[in-house]
C-alpha cells in the first residue's frame, strides 16, 4: 500500500516538474530574464529524477522492467526524452531546443498522466524475459535520440527558411547556428542508430526464442515498421556520409524517418492488431 | 540651482566648426585646468568633446552671467574671434540642462540613436574632470545618475538593438549559417571600403583563413598581404570557389560574374556545405539565381539595406520610450537634488532660529541677575521647548515636501520666509 503511494507521489511529482519546466522553457523563449534555461533545465532534472525512482520502486515492487503497457511505455519515452536532452545540452547547451521539446514533453506526460495506473498490472510472462527488457530499453532509448534529432532537424528547416527570407528576425536569433544544428542532428542520429539497431536485434533473439508473438512474429506490424524505420535511419546514415545532398534535405529525411518512428512506437499499437497489441 | 550647458554639436554646426572648437583628449585635461582658473571660484566644469559634440556642463555661483562667461572661456581657450562662434552654441539651463544630459549619455541625442560609444565619451569626460579636480558635488551627482539612466533605457527599451551598418548585418547572417569562423575560409572577390568593412567584422569573430582575388592582380597581393591571407589570380577564380565557405564579392564588373552552375558544381565538390555568399557590388556581381540552390544563401546589398532601414525605423519607434523615460528621470532627478538642498536648509533654518533664542534668552538672563541656577536653566529650557516646537512641523514638512514636485517650493517658501542664503546663513541679523 506504501509503495502505491509513493509510486502515486513520484509520479505525479515529476510530471508537475515537466509541467514547470516546460512553461518555463518557453517562457524563456519570450522573457529570457524572468523565465531562464537554467531554471527549465533543473526542473527537467528535477522531473528526471523522480520518475526514475518511479520507475525503480516499479521495478522492485514488480520484479519486471515497468514498460509493459502504453501508460509506462509513454512514461519511460518522455523520460527518456529529457534524459537525452539533457546529455547532448552538456555538450551543446541550446536554449531554442528546450524551447521546443520540453513544452513537447509536457504534451506527452499529460497523455500519460490521463492513462496512469497505480497498481502495475502484473504482466504476462512473455513480458519477463531478459531479452525483452534489454530489448524494451534499448529501443526506447533510441526512440529518445531519434525524437531529440527530430527536434534539431526541424529548427533546422525553421533556421534555414529565416535565412533564405533574408530578414534578422527574433527566431533566426533565437535558433542556433546552422552547423550546430546540423552537428546535433549527426550526434543524435549517430547515438540512436546502433541502440536502435541493438534493440531490433534482442527483439529478434525474444521474439525467436519466447514466442511471445506467435510464429509469424515477422509478419507483425511493429516489427515491419521498426524494420522499415531501420532502414530509413540507415539510408540517412549513408547519405550523410557519401554527401548526396545538401543539409536541408538531410533535415527532410530525419523528419520522415522520425514520422516512422512515430508510427512504429505509437500507430502499430492504436492502428493495427497484431501481437504487440497487449501492451496496451 | 545653476546649471548650465553651453555647446555645439552636429545640428548646431557644421564639422568645420566643430573640427575647431574640439578638444583632443591629450588638450583635455589643460583645458578644463584653464576653464577652472578662468570662472569664478566654487564653478564646476565637464567638458565634452567628441567628434559630434562639443559641451560645457557648468555649475557656476548664482548671478554670473554663464553663457558670457562660458562663450569667452571657450573662445579665449581656442583663440578663436567670440562672434565666429556665437551663432552656433546652444545654451541650456537648470532642468533642461538635466534632461539634454541624460538624452546625450542614452544615446538619443546621437546622429545614430542607440549607438554604444557616446556613454564611454562621456564617462571618460568625467572621469578626467575628476582627475582635474575641475567637477564637483554636483556635477559628479549629475553625471553618475546620468550613467544610469542611459544603462535602464538601454536594458529597458530596444533603442541599441538590431544592426544598423551593413557589414554587421552581412555578419550576423554568416554566424547564423556558421557557429565558428575560424575554421571557415573567407574568398574576397574585388576589394572596396564596404568588402573590406565585412572582412574586417569577419576576422574580428574569429575568421583567420583569407584568399583574395582581383582582375589587378597587384591589388589581390595587397590585399592578401594586409589581411595574412593567400592572393590567387583571378582566372583561377572558379577553382578556388569549391574553397570558399564565406564569399563577399564586389568586383567592379558591369556583368554578372558568378552563375549558377558555377555554384552547383562547387557545392558538389565541397559535399554539399553551405555557403553564404555577400555580392555587395552594384550592379551585382553574382547571378540572383544563386540563391535559390539548396546551401547557399545570397545576400545583396538591397537585401542588407533592407534590414537596416528596418532596424533603423523600430530603433526610432523605441526612441519615443526613451524619451518619456528621460522625461520622468528629470523629474526624478529635480526631485532628488533639491531634496539634498533640504538638510542644509533645515540647518540653516534651525541655527537661524536658535541664534535668535540665545540672543534674546541673554538679554533677559542679563536683567535678572538675582534669579537662581535652576531657575536660569528653566528658562533656558522655556525658550528651547518653544524654539523647537516651532520648528518641528515646518522640518518635517521640508523632509516630506522635498520628495515630491511640492517640494521646490516649499524650500523656496522657506528661504524666502526667514531670509535664508543659498550658502545657508540667515541674512537676517537684525536684533
Amino acid at each position: 500500500m506504501m509503495v502505491h503511494i509513493l509510486e502515486i507521489l513520484l509520479f505525479h511529482m515529476g510530471v508537475a516538474f515537466y509541467l514547470l519546466s516546460g512553461a518555463w522553457a518557453l517562457g524563456s523563449l519570450l522573457r529570457p530574464k524572468k523565465f531562464t534555461y537554467t531554471a527549465a533545465k533543473l526542473m527537467a532534472a528535477l522531473g528526471c529524477l523522480s520518475h526514475l525512482f518511479f520507475f525503480l520502486t516499479r521495478l522492485i515492487e514488480g520484479g519486471y522492467l515497468p514498460i509493459t503497457n502504453l501508460f509506462e511505455s509513454l512514461a519511460f519515452f518522455v523520460w527518456a526524452g529529457i534524459a537525452v536532452y539533457l546529455l547532448v545540452d552538456r555538450s551543446y547547451p541550446l536554449p531554442s531546443l528546450a524551447s521546443f521539446l520540453l513544452p513537447l514533453a509536457v504534451l506527452f506526460s499529460f497523455v500519460s498522466l490521463f492513462l496512469f495506473k497505480p497498481q502495475s498490472p502484473v504482466a504476462p510472462d512473455e513480458l519477463r524475459g531478459y531479452w525483452f527488457s534489454i530489448h524494451v530499453l534499448l529501443a526506447f532509448m533510441g526512440y529518445a535520440a531519434f525524437t531529440v534529432g527530430f527536434a534539431s532537424a526541424l529548427m533546422y528547416l525553421l533556421q534555414e527558411w529565416q535565412l533564405k527570407a533574408k530578414m534578422d528576425s527574433g527566431l533566426m536569433k533565437a535558433l542556433p547556428s546552422l552547423e550546430v544544428l546540423d552537428r546535433v542532428n549527426l550526434r543524435l542520429v549517430s547515438i540512436g542508430f546502433p541502440l536502435f539497431t541493438m534493440a531490433l536485434v534482442a527483439g529478434f533473439v525474444w521474439a525467436h526464442s519466447s514466442y511471445a508473438l506467435g510464429p509469424n512474429w515477422e509478419r507483425d506490424p511493429k516489427v515491419i515498421s521498426s524494420v522499415v524505420t531501420w532502414l530509413l535511419y540507415a539510408a540517412l546514415f549513408h547519405i550523410r556520409r557519401t554527401s548526396q545532398l545538401a543539409g536541408k534535405k538531410i533535415a527532410y529525411l530525419t523528419i520522415v524517418a522520425f514520422a516512422f518512428v512515430l508510427f512504429t512506437f505509437l500507430g502499430t499499437n492504436l492502428i493495427l492488431k497484431g501481437p504487440h497489441q497487449y501492451l496496451m | 540651482m545653476p546649471l548650465h550647458v553651453l555647446g555645439i554639436n552636429h545640428e548646431s554646426a557644421p564639422v568645420e566648426v566643430r573640427e575647431k572648437v574640439a578638444i583632443s583628449s591629450f588638450k583635455l585635461k589643460d583645458a578644463l585646468t584653464f576653464f577652472k582658473q578662468s570662472l569664478p571660484p566654487s564653478s564646476e566644469v565637464v567638458l565634452i568633446s567628441t567628434c559630434n559634440r562639443v559641451e560645457i556642463i557648468a555649475f557656476l555661483p548664482e548671478g554670473v552671467n554663464a553663457r558670457e562667461a562660458l562663450t569667452n572661456c571657450l573662445a579665449s581657450f581656442h583663440q578663436l574671434p567670440l562672434e565666429e562662434l556665437k551663432p552656433f552654441l546652444y545654451h541650456y539651463e537648470e532642468k533642461e540642462v538635466v534632461e539634454h544630459l541624460f538624452k546625450v549619455t542614452s544615446s538619443l541625442d546621437s546622429m545614430v540613436v542607440g549607438e554604444a560609444e557616446i556613454l564611454g565619451q562621456v564617462k571618460e569626460a568625467y572621469l578626467q574632470a575628476l582627475e582635474a579636480d575641475s567637477s564637483g558635488k554636483s556635477l559628479n551627482t549629475l553625471f553618475q545618475r546620468s550613467f544610469g539612466v542611459a544603462k535602464a533605457i538601454r536594458s529597458s527599451t530596444e533603442i541599441g538593438q538590431g544592426r544598423v551598418s551593413v557589414a554587421s548585418v552581412a555578419v550576423d547572417f554568416a554566424e547564423k549559417v556558421f557557429q565558428d569562423l575560424s575554421d571557415k575560409v573567407i574568398f574576397l572577390l574585388g576589394a572596396g571600403e564596404m568588402s573590406e568593412l565585412c572582412l574586417k567584422h569577419l576576422m574580428a569573430r574569429g575568421a583567420k583563413s583569407i584568399i583574395v582575388s582581383n582582375r589587378t592582380y597587384a591589388k589581390a597581393e595587397e590585399l592578401a598581404f594586409m589581411y595574412s591571407g593567400k592572393a590567387i589570380r583571378f582566372d583561377l577564380l572558379y577553382d578556388y570557389l569549391p574553397q570558399a565557405d564565406i564569399l563577399i564579392s564586389s568586383t567592379a564588373s558591369p556583368h554578372y560574374v558568378l552563375y549558377p552552375e558555377h555554384f552547383q558544381k562547387a557545392l558538389h565538390q565541397r559535399r554539399f556545405r553551405p555557403i553564404i555568399i555577400i555580392d555587395i557590388a552594384v550592379p551585382r556581381d553574382v547571378h540572383p539565381d544563386v540563391g535559390k540552390l539548396d546551401g547557399i544563401y545570397l545576400y545583396d546589398i538591397d537585401d542588407l539595406k533592407q534590414v537596416v532601414e528596418k532596424n533603423f525605423t523600430e530603433r526610432q519607434k523605441e526612441l519615443e520610450k526613451a524619451l518619456t523615460m528621460v522625461e520622468q528621470e528629470t523629474l526624478k532627478f529635480m526631485s532628488f537634488y533639491k531634496g539634498l538642498q533640504a538638510g542644509p536648509v533645515i540647518k540653516n533654518l534651525h541655527e537661524s532660529l536658535h541664534q535668535i533664542r540665545q540672543e534674546e534668552l541673554q538679554k533677559t538672563l542679563s536683567k535678572l541677575p538675582s534669579l537662581s541656577e535652576k531657575e536660569r536653566q528653566e528658562i533656558e529650557y522655556l525658550t528651547e521647548r518653544i524654539v523647537n516646537k516651532i520648528l518641528s512641523q515646518p522640518s518635517r514638512a521640508l523632509k516630506t515636501g522635498a520628495k515630491d514636485t511640492k517640494g521646490l517650493h516649499i524650500i523656496e517658501a522657506v528661504k524666502a520666509l526667514f531670509g535664508l542664503k543659498e550658502g545657508g546663513e540667515s541674512s537676517s541679523e537684525e536684533k
